[in-house]
């Protein structure tokens, strides 16, 4: 086991009160394996990539959980540790590349830079091995994207800069936050292939962060679904889409556009996502579910393996 | 009900020490579209094709550089000031973002009655009824037009800003980008929101999304376009079981499929490259620096939009050798 999630417990003090932003969230990333975070707005899948990287603003408190990566706490490290961890062994890709790029340094530079933070090599060396990486990002004419500002480049090879930072050092973990949701749909499938290409080449372990299911369909071997804070279910990928079990994941695929439905009516949920400042009590699904019992209202249920390493948070498959 | 001929619309690009104009981006560049009655087009593409552009033209927002809109059967090209008066209760605009498209400090009332006061004098309690009216058709309370934008989730400002466009009971509805801004499950409440208006109203849409699961479920018919030009029209089953154009096929593959075994077994063409820049196009075929098919006559001339079957039009040089 590379990460395991531990019963995570996030708030943000704000003027209006505290937010549960994440609540009692656990999970696990094997060896080698790209596990799929999936939610809508407000699901706590940014917070639970955040607090792993430990990059959460002033505002927000850790107020429970672990975080054990290769059986150390990352939430009880010093940061010193932490910027150690940071960039080498994970490392974050966020939606938009160029806030993570400087405007006024030449992008070789800036990826020459986080390999001198981490490998004792020259800078020739490491002038070398960044060139190396953008031929294999697929950038075209490394040299000469190599002197460029981020203004100079679009939306695709600014990612591409960002995938090549966060791939150089051969982190164990990445952590890759919705990054082709600003892209075109074609730019997208083309970081997607080059994605896949990498994470075999490299064998890294990916937190695949996506709002949108089709995408993890596409890349993660394991999806979790995240609801308004906490995980509702997970299974392998496959297993997820042919046999979805809480009735959150399910009004979720019924939603999704496409297949040959035109004209018809696209099944709506009822309701919509809770206020996380006074969430409802019990299950935080219940008011929107179609198949609610009297227990919803009154108890959390616990994440169950129902069979199948397919795990689910729902009375309807026990107690 | 809506014709567009041959529309244009460049901009120009100013630069050096005296801003001169030192070139054009051709936004729009020689789009011709005819929309019936009661239909949803849908205009697809991506950041530069050109069809937000389109779309801003079509309801006179800016002006065209050439090119004829016909509504109606009527030239609405030249109208001007207060002869524009009547095409804008009749055309209507849906914007993609619901937190930018309202105003903060306005109350849900003064939103959605503005209309109603600068084409209809309407005040006080008539014009509170049929806010109120309006509030209830597009799904909300209308306890709720006293509230201020910021009191509301995503999915019901888009619900307002609906219920602003269609105050005036306009008979032509630009939809643009209406859901990209939502999530999923509010994006199918909006959508069937909208299927229910149109039969209400007996509204007539232009769709313009990059999203081609939207566009699929909810138009009749679909333009594809591609840096300026449209590339292939065609019904929207026609299209997406037999789509002819190289950029549509790469279109059409890009987009994720939620069914894990499909995403791995189907054969993918994936695209390589980007969009050029609209102020120096590609010669010949504009699309055939991307085009894994591409041959000379690609690069030199350029191709005319043809009829493939009915209905179906495509411009490509091979698109015998490509069905």
């Amino acid at each position: 086991m590379l990460l395991e999630v531990r019963d995570l417990r996030v708030r943000f003090h704000t003027l209006r009160g505290i937010v549960r932003a994440v609540d009692g969230v656990s999970f696990s990333v094997n060896y080698g394996e790209v596990l799929g975070l999936v939610g809508e707005t407000g699901s706590g899948k940014t917070v639970t990539g955040l607090t792993i990287m430990r990059l959460l603003d002033e505002n927000a408190e850790i107020s429970g959980g672990e975080v054990i990566f290769e059986g150390k706490d990352l939430l009880k490290l010093p940061m010193s540790e932490i910027l150690k961890i940071r960039g080498r062994d994970i490392s974050m890709i966020f939606q938009e590349p160029k806030a993570a790029l400087n405007p006024v340094i030449q992008v070789g530079d800036q990826v020459v830079e986080s390999f001198l933070a981490h490998e004792r090599v020259s800078k020739d060396e490491a002038r070398e091995r960044v060139l190396d990486m953008f031929r294999k990002v697929g950038l075209p004419d490394p040299e000469r994207i190599y002197r460029s500002y981020p203004h100079e480049l679009s939306g695709g090879m600014a990612q591409r800069i960002v995938i090549s930072m966060a791939l150089a050092l051969k982190p164990k973990l990445m952590i890759a936050d919705e990054p082709t949701s600003a892209l075109d749909v074609t730019i997208q499938a083309q970081i997607m292939e080059l994605f896949r290409e990498l994470i075999r080449e490299f064998n890294t372990s990916v937190i695949y962060i996506t709002h949108d299911l089709a995408l993890a369909a596409e890349i993660a071997d394991r999806i979790a679904v995240m609801y308004a804070g906490r995980i509702v279910e997970v299974a392998r990928t496959e297993e997820l889409f042919e046999n979805p079990l809480h009735p959150y994941t399910v009004g979720l695929l019924k939603s999704i556009p496409g297949s040959r439905s035109s004209g018809s009516r696209l099944f709506s949920m009822e309701g919509e996502i809770p206020s996380l400042l006074n969430p409802p009590p019990g299950c935080l699904f219940h008011p929107r579910c179609p198949s609610r019992m009297g227990i919803c209202e009154r108890e959390v249920p616990s994440l169950l393996n129902a069979g199948n390493d397919h795990l689910v948070s729902c009375f309807l498959y026990g107690r | 009900m809506l014709k567009l001929q041959d529309i244009k619309k460049y901009f120009p690009v100013r630069g050096g020490v005296f801003m001169r104009v030192i070139g054009e981006i051709k936004a729009v560049d020689g789009v011709s579209i005819d929309i019936g009655e009661g239909e949803t087009f849908g205009l697809v593409g991506e950041s530069g094709s050109g069809k937000t552009t389109l779309g801003r033209v079509v309801l006179r927002l800016i002006e065209p550089t050439s090119g004829r809109i016909f509504f109606n059967g009527r030239d609405v090209t030249e109208l001007r000031g207060k002869a524009l008066l009547p095409l804008r209760r009749e055309m209507q605009i849906v914007f993609q973002d619901p937190y930018k498209a309202l105003h903060p400090k306005k109350r849900v009332r003064d939103i959605i009655g503005e209309p109603l006061i600068v084409h209809e004098g309407l005040r006080g309690e008539e014009l509170e009824r049929r806010v109120s009216e309006m509030l209830k058709l597009v799904g909300m309370n209308p306890e709720h037009m006293h509230r201020y934008p910021h009191e509301f989730s995503g999915g019901q400002r888009q619900r307002i800003v609906i219920a602003r466009a269609l105050i005036l009971r306009p008979k032509f509805l630009v939809l643009d980008e209406p859901t990209s801004a939502l999530d999923v499950s509010v994006q199918a409440k909006i959508l069937n929101l909208l299927s229910d208006l149109k039969e209400e109203f007996r509204l007539t849409y232009l769709l313009i999304t990059h999203n081609l699961a939207v566009v699929r479920h909810f138009s009749n018919r679909i333009g594809v376009m591609y840096l300026g030009k449209l590339v292939e029209v065609a019904p929207t089953e026609e299209l997406f079981e037999n789509p002819v154009h190289p950029y549509t096929m790469g279109l059409i593959s890009s987009i994720p499929v939620p069914d894990p075994k499909l995403a791995k077994s189907r054969r993918k063409l994936i695209l390589l490259g980007e969009i050029p820049s609209p102020m120096n196009p590609p010669r010949g075929c504009r699309f055939h620096t991307r085009c894994p098919y591409a041959k000379e006559i690609c690069r030199t001339e350029e191709p005319q939009m043809e009829e493939i079957s009915r209905g179906h039009y495509a411009s490509c040089h091979f698109w015998r050798e490509l069905s």
